[in-house]
């Protein structure tokens, strides 16, 4: 008797015998075959797929460093009140963002001509410079951003967002803190000012206080309304708003308005625009100066290489306005305050000469406009234009390090993109190192076989 | 002489292996496709396949790796000539000495199976190869290969009862026919 499955397999072979006759005789079907074995299938997707792992590679490069991918623990943690640097040194070519590989808190942020300011650009950005170790970091800087304040403890830096004022700018405040690399934007608030110029930061760190323009609650030919915001410095929402100010500061609790004390004053990171207020709230400190400029012929050619400017000033004034001392800063051709601390005012000077100009930060003396020490020594500059071409510049100082008046030795930073630390700092995130070794070694294997895909149809053709 | 050896045992075994991947695929064209590109695949490593003893293996099994990866790369099963589900339109075997008429139902049955289905079925009951074996050839484990024998012969009763009037319980035991 015939079983179920024996039937299957012969009805199978009689359908199979039913096939009719090969196209091709079986020897021709060989030799095509045979022919054919050197020449791999064309594969259409190999050369895509290798745009594609490429584009990959280069998008997590992009975006793994400010990603956090590769964010790891500040290099140094705080350690007592920290310390100045007895040096500063212009930041190397490749220097890592604070958002990349955090700091606890800064002692100095510098201003520089231009650093790294991301994976792909490079441009004007401020660097601080950490108060433990004295490690140096970028700050994610944007064209047009300004008014930068350093927390009195130097764990937080503030600015503005979106470019300086009009009626058609809408910025924002946007605070940072060095140790996590978390920025923290203003969030819409129509009480916050529209086209806010600059930061300053309450003794204790909790209040900001932000000036600016308030271009939204004016006629659109009224120029705008000068106006003084407090802002939570946590949450950056607006507590409490003063009209009709110009500048301002927080002295305790209260708003100052600085217009009276300090006219034609500048923001962002220019030098001469800056005011430091005595640890008793009573006082402050401005450099004064008068900088004429140099003098060209009537053929554009420059007469007087050595811009004819006034001695710098120091001038201290009541917080009414009133002027307190004003003395000469003897030995400097350019000056500007950073802050106050117990034994005196902290000013970044550039000191006399034609092309040895030797700047520093000196703590001096406000009643007698004396250098009571020097506190941290800049690299020298070789170039008169001092107030443009100066690199680095220190614009701010944190309070509190500045209070604890320690200065330490710290050594140049070594990093660039083929340094030692460069690499460490690479390689110190496994899960970046991972995904990126991963997809190069994909890339590799996928230009490899487009190449060798497309040399093998080559030789099909031929 | 590489080239002489693979000539050789392609002229003696083409035509078995056309039968195969007619079943497999219903199209002689088709059918013809599929042994060439095995064949192809097979000439690129002729030397390592006929030191391994065993060249035929490897041909079918590029037969149905062909199969396989034709029936991925459309991503659709194959046209099924618009038949409907039922089956209602399938020629009726009158009895199994109407052999022309059971060929064509069973033809046109095994045109409404997957590939997949149609693969196993071949394997197994064509080529006469063990479960294991038809699992090592398609690359699948021996339990999807049960499975797959089940869904076919139960699938195949309903498409055309007359034809294989048999158990679907497939045979668990994993040994072929003897």
């Amino acid at each position: 008797m015939t079983t179920a499955p024996h039937r299957l397999h012969e009805q199978l072979q009689d359908l199979a015998d039913e096939l009719p006759g090969p196209r091709t005789s079986h020897a021709a079907a060989a030799q095509a075959a045979w022919t054919a074995r050197r020449r791999p299938p064309r594969r259409a997707w190999v050369p895509v797929a290798a745009v594609c792992a490429v584009a990959a590679v280069l998008l997590l490069v992009a975006v793994a460093p400010t990603s956090g991918l590769r964010r790891g623990a500040p290099v140094s943690p705080a350690s007592g009140s920290g310390a100045l640097p007895v040096r500063v040194f212009a930041p190397p070519s490749w220097t890592p963002l604070v958002t990349e590989a955090p700091v606890e808190r800064a002692a100095y942020v510098l201003a520089t001509r231009e650093v790294r300011r991301g994976p792909f650009s490079r441009g004007i950005a401020p660097v601080v410079v950490s108060a433990d170790g004295g490690a140096y970091r970028v700050l994610p800087w944007h064209e047009g951003d300004h008014g930068l304040s350093l927390s009195p403890d130097g764990r937080r830096v503030a600015w503005v967002q979106g470019g300086f004022g009009g009626p058609e700018t809408r910025t924002r405040v946007v605070v940072l803190t060095l140790a996590t690399g978390r920025l923290v934007a203003q969030p819409d608030d129509a009480r916050a000012p529209s086209s806010a110029e600059g930061t300053s930061w309450s003794d204790d760190g909790t209040r900001l206080v932000v000036w600016g323009v308030d271009y939204v609650s004016t006629a659109p030919d009224a120029g705008g309304k000068g106006n003084a915001y407090v802002l939570d410095a946590r949450t950056l929402r607006v507590v409490s708003m003063k009209e009709g100010f110009g500048r301002a500061v927080m002295v305790g609790q209260q708003v100052l308005d600085l217009t009276s004390v300090v006219t034609g004053a500048r923001t962002g990171l220019v030098l001469g625009d800056a005011i430091a207020m005595a640890p008793d709230a009573g006082r402050l400190a401005v450099a004064t100066q008068t900088q004429v400029g140099s003098t060209w012929d009537s053929q554009g050619t420059r007469v007087q290489e050595i811009p004819p400017i006034a001695v710098p000033r120091l001038v201290v004034r009541s917080t009414g306005g009133r002027v307190v001392t004003d003395r000469a800063l003897a030995d400097a051709v350019y000056a500007d305050v950073l802050g106050w601390g117990p034994r005196g005012v902290a000013v970044v000077a550039y000191g006399a000469g034609w092309r040895d100009v030797a700047p520093r930060v000196e703590l001096v003396d406000p009643a007698t406009g004396r250098a009571l020490a020097t506190l941290t020594e800049l690299p020298p500059v070789n170039e008169p234009d001092l107030a443009v071409d100066i690199d680095p510049q220190v614009v701010a100082v944190a309070a509190d390090v500045l209070a604890g008046g320690r200065t330490a030795a710290t050594p140049p930073p070594r990093w660039g993109w083929w340094s030692v630390e460069h690499l460490r700092w690479w390689l110190s995130a496994p899960l970046a190192v991972a995904l990126e070794l991963g997809l190069a070694l994909a890339v590799v294997l996928l230009v490899r076989l487009a190449v060798v895909t497309a040399r093998a149809d080559r030789d099909a053709r031929r | 002489m590489e080239s002489l050896d693979f000539r050789e045992v392609v002229v003696a075994r083409r035509a078995a292996w056309l039968r195969v991947a007619w079943l497999l695929c219903g199209d002689a064209a088709t059918a013809e496709d599929l042994v060439q590109t095995a064949l192809e695949r097979t000439a690129r490593h002729w030397g390592r396949i006929t030191r391994s003893g065993d060249p035929e293996a490897y041909v079918r099994r590029a037969i149905y790796s062909a199969h396989v990866s034709r029936w991925r790369w459309h991503r659709s099963r194959p046209p099924e000539s618009g038949l409907p589900d039922d089956g209602s339109d399938l020629p009726a075997a009158r009895g199994p000495e109407d052999d022309v008429t059971t060929r064509l139902a069973l033809r046109a049955a095994l045109a409404r199976l997957t590939p997949k289905q149609r693969a196993v079925l071949v394997l197994r009951y064509y080529e006469d190869l063990t479960e294991p074996q038809v699992a090592q050839v398609l690359g699948v484990g021996v339990g999807t290969v049960k499975s797959q024998v089940r869904h076919a012969l139960r699938r195949l009763r309903e498409l055309a009862p007359e034809l294989v009037d048999f158990d679907p319980q497939p045979d668990l035991t994993g040994g072929g026919r003897s």
